[in-house]
């Protein structure tokens, strides 16, 4: 009593402040959470053992420009162009031992989550549980006809290999973050067109140069996390890419393509106009390069992959591999799934993954993140120590010998979080400066008797199967530019075509040395669960034995007719070009 | 000294005052000069384009919705389509008409410039022109091939020439359209639905659409006209005990900002529309399957007609080597429906007064067709008997020339108007339909008097399929009870539902929706037709949500 009354008293007292502001969207999830957990127990022998909601609140803007003018669909009128509510809601009925997210073996399964709901975009608590709770019963309804599914499976099929549970036991988070800030306070919508206009210009004057664009996408959101274990997360995240990208076509029909980018995980981390334009710049002529390259024939022998390149390069070969999910899934190719304290790599060789960094040097890291889609707090994670491997990449979905998440469950909104990466680092004990690294290429060509060794420079992304059974489990490395470096003092030369293939575990065992030169390659991964931002970090790689293929030819021919004259040149021949 | 000519030949002043229809017009013309290696024989060179034409048209949208009073993420923005199209060989033979052309992966088409900048509309043009010359190549050597290999009785001719039109109409601008005003406006609308205990959703949503299509062919052709197209929708959405999802719908076209309700008109809409929707989550569903009598009354019977009668007398011309049996265009000169029906289809129209006296847009009006000719009224059907079907260029065997029906790459409806020789009081027809009903042993006819109006695909052979899920359905008792019903679905019917039309209303309804992708308008009578089968309500829905509706408090 004597409390209450002095509270008051204080709360007089205390000069007018705000009342801290409230969060309708927060309130409604929790509100509805706890009201669907407790109203809908499930069937009975397909209890309703845990229930969540995940939403990203924010927005996204993307604008790309062509040739000097915006292409696909410009000024979104409105100021609350862009706005997105997503709802994602997570039921599992059963036990954590075997629930509705059992893998169902054989034949199809193309479940990879409920695909995501529209919310409404006001704050508006009535609204948004109107829509929880429809989302919430289309869940938990689908989820007790998936257990039955399950149930039936698991008694038709042999006994699993991993019979470990299908829900971890983590325990549940609470931070709250401050919200993301609105697009409209930290990016000049019409300035970026302008800039992007400005920027795809100088393609105009570049006849040899099929299809351009000059792009930028920028999301900057909110994330919400709350489930029946008592989590409560919010977290900001800002992403922002601006790529240039073209394609020019070689006299034999040979399309190429070369794509630059640069993220910021800050608005203020994005480029300055000048500085982007040395990449258009620098785009423009390595595509008129590129055409005039010639192409490369099939090659096995030694290669310097640099940084960059390399980040790629273990990111596809070794990254997906070593996803939890994938160490449990029959269908998987499981490289590394019995090799947990046996070499995989090279003893000076060691690989961890670490979301909490949030930059490398003044490069702010892609795969940052406080807490992933399941609610887990992001962790490093050593995952190859002097070669051998220590563990794998955890969602909450447990392997054999690991029962907890180490904070890798991800996800884009829409489907269900798996291992994924966020910040995979190469670190190397065996490094040489880069003169010497080229030296050791050049004996490593001379000892093997080949005519030259090629340097990768560039990597524009690559793919993986990691799945056991129909296309072979190799990867494919699509380099942009490459090199062949000559043992007799020629200057190097530019080649075209050249793709990257092998499989993993060889091409492991064919790292000689690395560069001291580690560096970032940011980008976007796709795989089950959706597109998620990672990084890649590592240090140039020689390698002894590279496989390279020539990529295929399209058949197209170039266009008959020559490019059409610019208006500007019409108007006012004596400058030409670009307006 | 040559280049010094065209040089200022270039500069000189654009001749159409519209500097995207003069980058159109010397994009085009260079476009008649390709050539290329035959695909038989690298030796010869393939024809030069003998038409060609090109299409530039800007599109301006904005969307707005709300459920339950809250606003959800709004969409729209400004985009721009470029397509051009390119015959080679003659009007007799050509590179089109024909399936066997295989797929077309050529570059250039499906990104496009955002905005008008000459430049990049030029640049697309000349690569859109480039690849589709590129295919005709390729497509007339399979066509020739084909011909070789198959027996065709008959050809018919690819295209037809016609006075090429110059219908230059003046650049509009999009309507100026407060955004935010209008997400204000239908999230105060939607919250009246907050009203309903029962809605699982209820939005309104509004859309513009405002295009601007431009148009050059190789013949002289040349076209610009501009539209605007603004719709409000109302949609309330529930579920019945049994686990059928139930729905009502209101909705309404206009050119302009004041054709559009008022707020108090519209929240009376929205009220309408929850409790209609909640008044069905009460009606019966369905138990049988019911085959007698249907009365079309109200929107129902402009779509019923779209989906009858105008319908498969669209794309008439069959491709080579694709012929279907039976259609409904085979018929000229005979007796396609009861002697009293007439029909009409007449673009040129651009409103429509009802007997009421009430003036409505009618969207199936256009100013020049998509082969830049233009419109003309023609009589479809006259006292039953069929006198024509919709034409464009492209020959068919009955009609060597169009009547300016061509909408997108065939030709098909504008606005049709069905009229009839015999009127009818509602009240008789009503009469009639239980009537009709007690010969089929029922003892209710159906009345139906809202169809959805997503009309189906393109015509296939003698196939007739009307809208599945009528919304709204009542069962009409000898003593004239009426009583609302849910869940039923109509089977397919076949062109012979014409025939079994048994009266005609003396009343008059509109509908402005989309066939074939393309905006059309039909007003018809009331419409009674003996026999139609359709399913029962199906019994398979999912339950309906195990906890009661969140609470919403009045906003």
């Amino acid at each position: 009593m004597l409390a209450s009354v002095l509270v008051l008293l204080l709360a007089q007292k205390a000069p007018a402040a705000a009342p801290p502001p409230t969060d309708v969207l927060l309130e409604a999830l929790t509100r509805e959470l706890a009201r669907s957990k407790k109203g809908l127990p499930g069937e009975k022998d397909a209890p309703l053992y845990y229930l969540s909601y995940r939403v990203t609140d924010g927005e996204t803007w993307g604008a790309s420009a062509s040739f000097g003018a915006l292409e696909g669909q410009s000024g979104r009128p409105g100021r609350l162009a862009g706005r997105v509510r997503l709802l994602d809601v997570m039921a599992r009925v059963g036990t954590r031992d075997l629930d509705n997210t059992h893998k169902v073996r054989g034949g199809f399964d193309f479940d990879f989550g409920g695909g995501g709901r529209s919310l409404p975009i006001d704050d508006d608590q009535g609204a948004l549980e109107v829509a929880l709770w429809k989302a919430t019963d289309d869940t938990v309804r689908a989820a007790t006809k998936d257990l039955l599914k399950v149930r039936a499976n698991v008694a038709v099929k042999v006994a699993e290999e991993d019979k470990a549970p299908d829900f971890s036991s983590d325990k549940p988070q609470t931070r709250l973050e401050p919200k993301a800030k609105p697009l409209s306070e930290v990016l000049d919508r019409e300035a970026w067109e302008a800039r992007l206009r400005r920027l795809s210009a100088p393609f105009k004057n570049k006849p040899n140069i099929l299809r351009s664009s000059v792009s930028m996408q920028v999301s900057s959101t909110t994330h919400y996390f709350v489930d029946s274990d008592g989590a409560k997360l919010r977290e900001p995240r800002f992403f922002a890419r601006l790529g240039v990208w073209g394609t020019v076509r070689a006299d034999d029909g040979m399309e190429l393509d070369f794509y630059d980018a640069i993220e910021a995980t800050s608005p203020d981390a994005l480029p300055t106009e000048a500085d982007f334009e040395k990449r258009v710049t620098r785009a423009l002529e390595r595509l008129e390069a590129l055409r005039a390259a010639p192409a490369i024939e099939p090659y096995v022998g030694p290669a310097i992959i640099t940084h960059r390149a390399a980040g790629v390069f273990f990111h596809e070969i070794f990254g997906h591999r070593i996803e939890g999910h994938r160490q449990k899934d029959a269908d998987e190719g499981k490289t590394f799934t019995k090799k947990v304290g046996q070499q995989i790599v090279p003893d000076f060789i060691s690989v961890t993954d670490d979301p909490t960094k949030r930059s490398w040097g003044e490069l702010p890291l892609n795969g940052f993140y406080l807490f992933d889609e399941e609610g887990q707090p992001a962790q490093k994670v050593n995952l190859v120590e002097k070669g051998v491997l220590k563990t794998f990449l955890l969602g909450r979905s447990p392997v054999k010998g690991f029962a907890n998440s180490n904070g890798h469950g991800r996800a884009q909104p829409g489907l269900r979080p798996v291992a994924r990466q966020g910040n995979l680092i190469i670190e190397s004990a065996k490094q040489l400066p880069a003169e010497q690294l080229r030296a050791a290429l050049l004996d490593e060509v001379k000892k093997r008797g080949k005519p030259y060794g090629l340097l990768i420079e560039e990597i524009s992304g690559g793919f993986t199967n990691t799945r056991a059974g129909g296309a072979p489990q190799a990867f494919k490395v699509i380099p942009q530019i490459v090199y062949r470096v000559y043992p007799d003092g020629r200057p190097d030369e530019l080649v075209r075509g050249v793709d990257l293939v092998g499989t993993p575990i060889a091409s492991f065992e064919r790292i000689l040395v690395t560069g001291d030169d580690a560096k970032v390659f940011n980008g976007f991964c796709g795989a089950e669960s959706g597109w998620v931002p990672v990084s890649a970090i590592a240090p140039s790689l020689l390698i002894s034995d590279l496989e390279v293929e020539r990529k295929g030819k399209g058949h197209e021919k170039g266009p008959l007719l020559a490019p059409p004259p610019l208006a500007g040149a019409a108007a006012a021949p004596v400058k030409g070009g670009a307006k | 000294m040559s280049a010094l000519l065209s040089l200022v030949l270039a500069a000189a002043p654009a001749a159409s005052g519209d500097p995207v229809i003069d980058v159109m017009e010397a994009e085009l013309k260079r476009a008649m000069t390709l050539t290329m290696p035959s695909a038989t024989d690298p030796k010869v060179m393939a024809d030069k384009p003998y038409y060609a034409r090109a299409y530039v048209t800007v599109e301006d949208e904005l969307g707005v919705s709300a459920n339950l009073g809250a606003l959800s993420a709004p969409g729209g923005g400004r985009s721009l389509s470029i397509d051009t199209a390119v015959r080679i060989g003659s009007e007799t033979f050509d590179n089109t008409n024909f399936s066997g052309g295989g797929f077309d992966f050529s570059f250039g088409r499906g990104r496009f410039p955002a905005e008008e900048d000459v430049d990049a509309i030029r640049r697309a043009l000349w690569l859109s022109f480039d690849g589709n010359y590129k295919a005709a190549v390729e497509a007339i050597a399979r066509k020739r091939a084909f011909l070789q290999a198959n027996q065709v009785k008959e050809r018919i001719n690819d295209w037809s020439s016609v006075k090429p039109e110059v219908l230059v109409l003046p650049r509009e601008e999009p309507p100026k359209l407060d955004a935010d005003a209008w997400a204000a406006r239908v999230k105060a609308a939607s919250a009246a639905c907050r009203a309903s205990t029962k809605a699982h959703a209820c939005t309104v949503a509004f859309r513009s659409r405002f295009m601007c299509q431009r148009f050059v062919a190789s013949d002289g052709a040349k076209h610009r006209f501009c539209e605007t197209k603004l719709e409000l929708k109302v949609n309330a959405q529930g579920q019945a005990a049994d686990g059928m999802p139930v729905g009502a719908e209101w909705s309404q076209v206009a050119r302009t900002e004041a054709e559009l309700p008022t707020e108090a008109a519209l929240l009376e809409r929205v009220k309408e529309t929850w409790q209609l929707m909640e008044k069905k989550l009460a009606a019966p569903a369905a138990a049988d399957d019911y085959v007698g009598p249907v009365l079309f009354t109200g929107q129902a019977a402009p779509v019923f007609f779209l989906a009858t009668l105008s319908g498969p007398l669209s794309f008439p011309r069959e491709n080579l080597g694709q012929r279907q049996q039976g259609r409904l265009t085979e018929r000229l000169g005979k007796h396609v429906s009861v002697s009293r029906l007439s029909a009409t289809d007449d673009p040129t129209q651009k409103t429509w007064t009802s007997p009421k006296g009430e003036v409505f847009p009618l969207f199936g009006h256009y100013p020049v067709d998509d082969d830049g000719v233009l419109p003309q009224p023609i009589s479809l059907v006259k006292e039953g008997v069929l006198q024509t079907f919709y034409m464009s260029r492209i020959p068919t065997k009955a009609f060597a020339k169009t009547n300016g029906h061509a909408r997108g790459s065939q030709a098909s409806t504008g606005t049709l108007f069905v009229t009839t020789s015999q009127p009818e009081p509602l009240a008789e027809l009503k009469k009639r339909l239980v009537q009709l009903a007690k010969e089929e042993d029922s003892d209710f006819g159906l009345l139906v008097s809202v169809l959805p109006s997503n009309l189906g695909d393109r015509p296939n052979g003698s196939t007739v399929n009307l809208p599945n899920l009528p919304l709204l359905v009542h069962r009409v008792y000898a003593d004239g009870r009426e009583e609302l019903v849910r869940g039923y679905a109509f089977k397919p019917t076949s062109q012979r539902v014409l025939k079994d039309i048994v009266g005609l209303g003396d009343d008059l309804s509109l509908v402005n929706t989309e066939q074939f992708g393309q905006n059309v308008s039909a007003v018809a009578p009331s419409v009674l037709v003996k026999l139609l089968e359709l399913n029962r309500a199906r019994d398979d829905f999912g339950k309906p949500p195990a906890l009661p509706r969140p609470v919403l408090s009045a906003k």
